[in-house]
C-alpha cells in the first residue's frame, strides 16, 4: 500500500510535469506563431500609414492629415500611426504640428487615461509617451506625479517633463529638487541628465532657485548642470559666488562652471580661480587646473606648473596633462620641472609628453633651427631617457626618419645608457 | 554487514528523493521568480533612458578589460567590437598574459601600435609587466604586454592601468553588442543604492553571421549538436538563473565574460584573487562579504538585455575542460570564503545562496552519480520495485525537459534572437536532448573537479579558441 502510494504520486507529478512541457512548447509555438502573425500586420499597416502621411503632407489643412491618419484605439493600426508619429519626433524635437497630430488623433487622452492606473509599468509607460509626444496640454495632470512616492514614476515623469521643455514643468521640477534628491529618489546623474534636456531656459530657472537653497548636495547638482548647459552670465555669476563655498564638492562644481564658460564671459578673470589652486582638497585643485586652462589659456602654464609637485598623482596627471595641451609655452615649465629631484612629478610629464605625441615635436626639435630650442629638446629627451621613458626614442631608430636627427638620438640613448 | 548496506541504500533512496525534491522546488520558485521580473523588465526598457544617458556627459565612464592569452585567432574582432560600441567615454585596456603564439604581433599589426612608457602604479601586486602599448588612430586603445600570470592577474594589471571609476571585464573570444555597455551601466545610473556590479547575457557566438568583422548579422544555430547543448544550456542559466537570483538580490555569479564593476569597490576588496581558477564567482562573493561587512547598503545587479556572444567549446575535450574549471573555481570560491556559510551576519547569502551552491550545485553531481549506481542496486536487491524505478528515473528526466523547456519559453517571450521557426524547434528538441547523455557528462565532468580540488590539482584548464562566428563570406 505504501509502495503504492509512493508510485501514483510519482505518477501525478510526471503527468503534471508533462502537462506542463505541453502547456509551455504549445505556448512558444502559439506565441511565435501570433507575433508573427501581428508583426507582418503592423508591417503592413506601418507602411500603408507612412505613405498615407506623404500623401496627406501635401493637403493644406492638418484635419486632412489627422482624418487620414485616424485609426480605432487598441488597434493595429492605432500601435502602427502611434510608432510612425512616435519615430518622427524621436529624430528630433517634435513640432507644434505633429504635437496637434497627436491630441486630435486621442493619443493624448488615451495616455493621459492611463495616468490613473494602479500597475506602475503601465503607468511610467504612459508617462513616457506623454513625454515623447511633448503633450503641453499634458502637464497640469503630469506635474502632480512629482508628488508620487514610486522612484520609477519619478524619474519618468522628469524626464516627460524635460521632453516637454515647459517652464512651468521646469519650475516644478526644481521646486522639488530636496525632495527628490534628499530622499534619494532620484539619483543625481538621471536628475542631472534630465535638466540638460530644457536646454538654455534651465539656466534662469536654476539662477533662481539657487538664492533660495543653501544646500551643498542640492547646490552641486545645480551647479553641474550648468556646467554642461551654453555658457551665460548667469551660470558664471552663480559660480563665482560659490567658489568660496566651505563644500569642497560645491567648489569644485562652480570651478567646473567657470571652465565651461571658458574666456568667453568677461568676468572669468584668472585671478578668481588662481587661489583655488592651492585649495587643501584635490579635486578641487585638480578642477582648478582644468578650468585655468580653459580660461586662461597659455598664461597658465606657470600656475600650473607648480602642481606638477602635488601631493595627489591624479593632480600630478591632470597638471601635465593640461601642461602639454598647452603647447611650446609648456617646454620650459617642463624643463624646469624635469630638472627637480621630485620623480613622480617627472613620470606624470613624462607620460604625457608620450601620450599627447608631444615626443615627436622634442625629436624632430632635436634638428631644430633654433639652437635654444635643439637644446631644451636634447634636455628634456635626455632626462626622459633616465627616468626610462625612451620607448619613443628607441622606436624612431627603427623607422625612417631623418639620419641627422637618427644620430642624435643615437648618441642620447647612449651617452644615457653609459651614466 | 548486510543489513547495515541495506539500511544505507534505503537512507540513500529518500536522501535521494528529498534531494531531488528540494532542488526541484528551488528551480521551480526561480523561474517563477524570473519569469515575473524578466516580463516586467521588457516592459521597463521601452521607457528606459538608454537614449539621454547614451548622450549624458554624466554618464561614468568605462574601462574595458580585455585578458588575453594565446588568442591570435579572435583577440582583433573582440577589440574592434569593443571600441565600436556606443557610449561617451570609455578606453580599451587589452593584457597581453604572456601569450607564446603571436597575440602581441597580431595586436600590433592590427591597430599600428606603437611602445610607450606609461606610469603604472601597482595598487594590487601582478606579475611583472614587460611594455606598454598605445595607438595613434585610437587613442582609447592601450595595450599592455606582461608575463603570465593567469586571467586574474591580467585583470588585476588592467584594474591598475584604468583610469576610470568602473571597469566592465571581457573575454577575448567574446563580442560585445553596441549597446551593451550603456544598458550595463544604466542600473548603476538609476539605481539610488550605490550598485558595485553588473552583469549582462552571454549569448553563444558560434553559428551567427556577422555582417562585419565585429557586428552581429544573422543569427543562426550552428550544425553541432554540442553546441546546441550549450545554447540551451545558457538560455536556462542566464534567463531564469541569474534573472531568479538577481530578483531575489543574491546574485552569486556574474559571468567573468562581460560584467561590470566598480573600480574601488574591487579594490578595496583586494582585486581578482589570483589562484582561482573562476576568479569572476569568487570577486562577486568576497565583494558581499566586504560590503556585509561594512553594512553598507550595495546592490550586484543581472540585467538580461546587455549582450556579449562568445564562442563555446565545439567538442568534448575543451567543454569538459571548461566544465572543470566553472566546478572547481565554485568549490574554491565556497571554501575560501566558508565562513560565510550559515553566518547571520552575511544575511541571504550566508544563510540561503551560498547553503544553496554547496548542497545542489557542489554536492548535485556526487548525488547525481551515486543515484545512477545506487538506485539500479537498490532495484537489484528488491528494495525498489522496477515500477519504481522506471518512474523515478521518468520524473528526473522529464523535470529536466522542463527546466529546458522552460529556458527556451522565457527566452521565446522575451528577446526572440532567434528568429526562425526551425531555431525554434531546435532548440527545444535540444532541450529534450540534453537529459539523455549530456546532463551526466556534465555531472560527471562536475565530480572529476571535485576530486581535483581533493587532490589539490587546481590548474587552469585553458580551452582553444577557433574564430567561432561567421562572417558574409561564411568563413566559420
Amino acid at each position: 500500500m505504501h509502495d503504492n502510494l509512493k508510485i501514483i504520486i510519482i505518477v501525478i507529478a510526471v503527468a503534471f510535469i508533462l502537462l506542463m512541457i505541453g502547456v509551455l512548447l504549445l505556448a512558444s509555438v502559439l506565441r511565435r506563431a501570433r507575433h508573427n502573425s501581428t508583426y507582418r500586420k503592423l508591417d503592413a499597416l506601418r507602411r500603408e500609414y507612412r505613405l498615407r502621411l506623404q500623401q496627406a503632407c501635401g493637403a493644406d489643412a492638418a484635419y486632412d492629415r489627422a482624418e487620414a491618419l485616424r485609426a480605432e484605439p487598441g488597434t493595429l493600426a492605432w500601435r502602427a500611426v502611434e510608432e510612425l508619429l512616435l519615430g518622427q519626433t524621436k529624430e528630433g524635437p517634435c513640432g507644434a504640428e505633429l504635437q496637434a497630430l497627436f491630441r486630435r488623433l486621442g493619443y493624448t487622452a488615451y495616455y493621459e487615461k492611463q495616468l490613473a492606473n494602479r500597475n506602475i509599468v503601465v503607468k511610467a509607460a504612459a508617462i513616457d509617451k506623454l513625454g515623447w509626444m511633448e503633450a503641453e496640454e499634458s502637464l497640469p495632470r503630469l506635474l502632480p506625479l512629482l508628488d508620487d512616492k514610486n522612484p520609477e514614476i519619478l524619474a519618468v515623469t522628469i524626464r516627460a517633463l524635460s521632453r516637454i521643455r515647459l517652464n512651468e514643468g521646469l519650475v516644478a521640477i526644481v521646486e522639488r529638487l530636496p525632495a527628490l534628491l534628499g530622499r534619494s529618489l532620484v539619483t543625481r546623474k538621471a536628475m542631472e541628465t534630465a535638466l540638460l534636456n530644457f536646454g538654455e531656459q534651465a539656466v534662469a530657472c536654476l539662477a533662481e532657485y539657487h538664492s533660495r537653497d543653501t544646500d551643498p548636495w542640492i547646490m552641486s547638482c545645480v551647479l553641474e548642470t550648468l556646467s554642461h548647459l551654453p555658457p551665460d552670465t548667469r551660470s558664471a555669476v552663480i559660480a563665482l559666488e560659490h567658489l568660496g563655498s566651505p563644500n569642497a564638492e560645491v567648489r569644485s562644481k562652480a570651478l567646473k562652471v567657470l571652465g565651461r564658460l571658458g574666456s568667453s564671459i568677461f568676468v572669468c578673470f584668472p585671478e578668481y580661480v588662481l587661489p583655488l589652486l592651492e585649495d587643501p582638497v584635490w579635486f578641487v585643485r585638480l578642477q582648478a587646473i582644468k578650468t585655468l586652462k580653459e580660461v586662461a589659456g597659455k598664461t597658465a602654464a606657470r600656475p600650473i606648473g607648480k602642481l606638477l609637485f602635488d601631493a595627489n598623482w591624479r593632480v600630478r596627471s591632470e597638471a601635465a596633462q593640461a601642461l602639454s595641451q598647452l603647447g611650446d609655452c609648456a617646454v620650459d615649465v617642463f624643463l624646469d620641472a624635469l630638472r627637480t629631484s621630485d620623480v613622480y612629478a617627472k613620470e606624470s610629464i613624462c607620460e604625457e609628453i608620450q601620450k599627447t605625441h608631444c615626443i615627436d615635436a622634442l625629436i624632430e626639435g632635436l634638428d631644430h633651427r633654433d639652437e635654444a630650442m635643439r637644446s631644451k629638446s636634447r634636455d628634456i629627451l635626455r632626462i626622459m631617457r633616465g627616468l626610462r621613458f625612451f620607448a619613443p626614442l628607441a622606436e624612431f631608430l627603427e623607422g625612417n626618419g631623418s639620419e641627422r636627427i637618427k644620430n642624435e638620438v643615437r648618441r642620447l640613448l647612449e651617452t644615457e645608457a653609459a651614466a | 554487514m548486510k543489513r547495515a548496506v541495506i539500511a544505507f541504500i534505503l537512507g540513500f533512496n529518500y536522501f535521494v528523493g528529498a534531494y531531488f525534491g528540494i532542488v526541484n522546488t528551488m528551480y521551480a520558485m526561480l523561474l517563477a521568480l524570473s519569469l515575473g521580473a524578466i516580463l516586467q523588465h521588457i516592459k521597463r526598457i521601452k521607457y528606459s533612458p538608454i537614449r539621454d544617458f547614451h548622450v549624458s556627459p554624466e554618464t561614468p565612464p568605462i574601462s574595458i578589460l580585455i585578458p588575453v592569452h594565446n588568442e591570435e585567432q579572435v583577440v582583433v574582432r573582440s577589440i574592434h567590437a569593443a571600441l565600436a560600441c556606443d557610449y561617451p567615454s570609455f578606453e580599451v585596456i587589452v593584457i597581453n598574459d604572456g601569450s607564446t603564439d603571436g597575440t602581441l604581433k597580431t595586436l600590433i599589426a592590427a591597430f599600428g601600435l606603437r611602445k610607450i612608457d606609461r606610469v603604472y602604479r601597482t595598487f594590487l601586486k601582478t606579475a611583472p609587466l614587460r611594455a606598454f602599448y598605445a595607438s595613434r588612430m585610437l587613442p582609447n586603445l592601450i595595450v599592455i604586454d606582461k608575463v603570465q600570470g593567469g586571467k586574474s592577474d591580467a585583470l588585476n594589471c588592467g584594474i591598475n592601468a584604468s583610469r576610470c571609476p568602473y571597469f566592465c571585464s571581457v573575454d577575448a573570444d567574446s563580442l560585445l553588442e553596441k549597446d551593451a555597455l550603456i544598458r550595463v551601466m544604466t542600473p548603476v545610473i538609476e539605481s539610488s543604492v550605490p550598485v558595485i556590479a553588473c552583469g549582462g547575457v552571454v549569448r553563444v557566438l558560434n553559428g551567427v553571421h556577422l555582417s562585419d568583422e565585429t557586428t552581429i548579422g544573422r543569427i543562426d544555430l550552428s550544425p553541432r549538436s554540442l553546441v546546441l547543448f550549450q545554447i540551451v544550456e545558457y538560455l536556462r542559466g542566464f534567463l531564469f538563473g541569474r534573472v531568479g537570483w538577481d530578483a531575489l538580490n543574491s546574485l552569486l555569479i556574474l559571468s567573468g565574460t562581460f560584467s561590470l564593476f566598480h573600480k574601488q569597490t574591487v579594490l578595496d576588496a583586494g582585486g581578482f584573487k589570483v589562484g582561482n581558477v573562476s576568479e569572476d564567482m569568487e570577486l562577486i562573493v568576497r565583494l558581499h562579504r566586504l560590503k556585509r561587512s561594512q553594512k553598507k547598503p550595495y546592490r550586484i545587479r543581472f540585467i538580461s538585455d546587455p549582450i556579449c556572444w562568445t564562442e563555446v567549446p565545439e567538442n568534448l575535450r575543451m567543454l569538459a575542460r571548461q566544465r572543470r574549471r566553472w566546478h572547481l573555481g565554485l568549490i574554491q570560491s565556497l571554501a575560501d570564503n566558508r565562513e560565510m556559510l550559515f553566518n547571520p551576519r552575511f544575511g541571504t547569502i550566508g544563510m540561503v545562496v551560498m547553503p544553496y551552491y554547496l548542497f545542489f550545485e557542489v554536492l548535485g553531481p556526487i548525488v547525481e552519480i551515486m543515484g545512477y549506481v545506487i538506485v539500479p542496486i537498490s532495484w537489484f536487491l528488491g528494495l525498489l520495485s522496477v515500477q519504481f524505478l522506471l518512474l523515478f528515473f521518468t520524473l528526473a528526466i522529464v523535470y529536466g525537459i522542463f527546466l529546458s523547456t522552460a529556458g527556451v519559453f522565457l527566452e521565446e517571450i522575451t528577446y526572440r534572437r532567434y528568429p526562425l521557426w526551425r531555431h525554434l524547434f531546435r532548440l527545444l528538441w535540444y532541450g529534450v536532448l540534453e537529459n539523455f547523455g549530456y546532463r551526466q557528462m556534465n555531472a560527471f565532468w562536475r565530480l572529476q573537479a571535485g576530486f581535483n580540488y581533493l587532490g589539490n590539482r587546481l590548474h587552469w584548464e585553458h580551452v582553444e579558441r577557433k574564430g567561432g562566428g561567421r562572417t558574409k563570406e561564411g568563413r566559420q
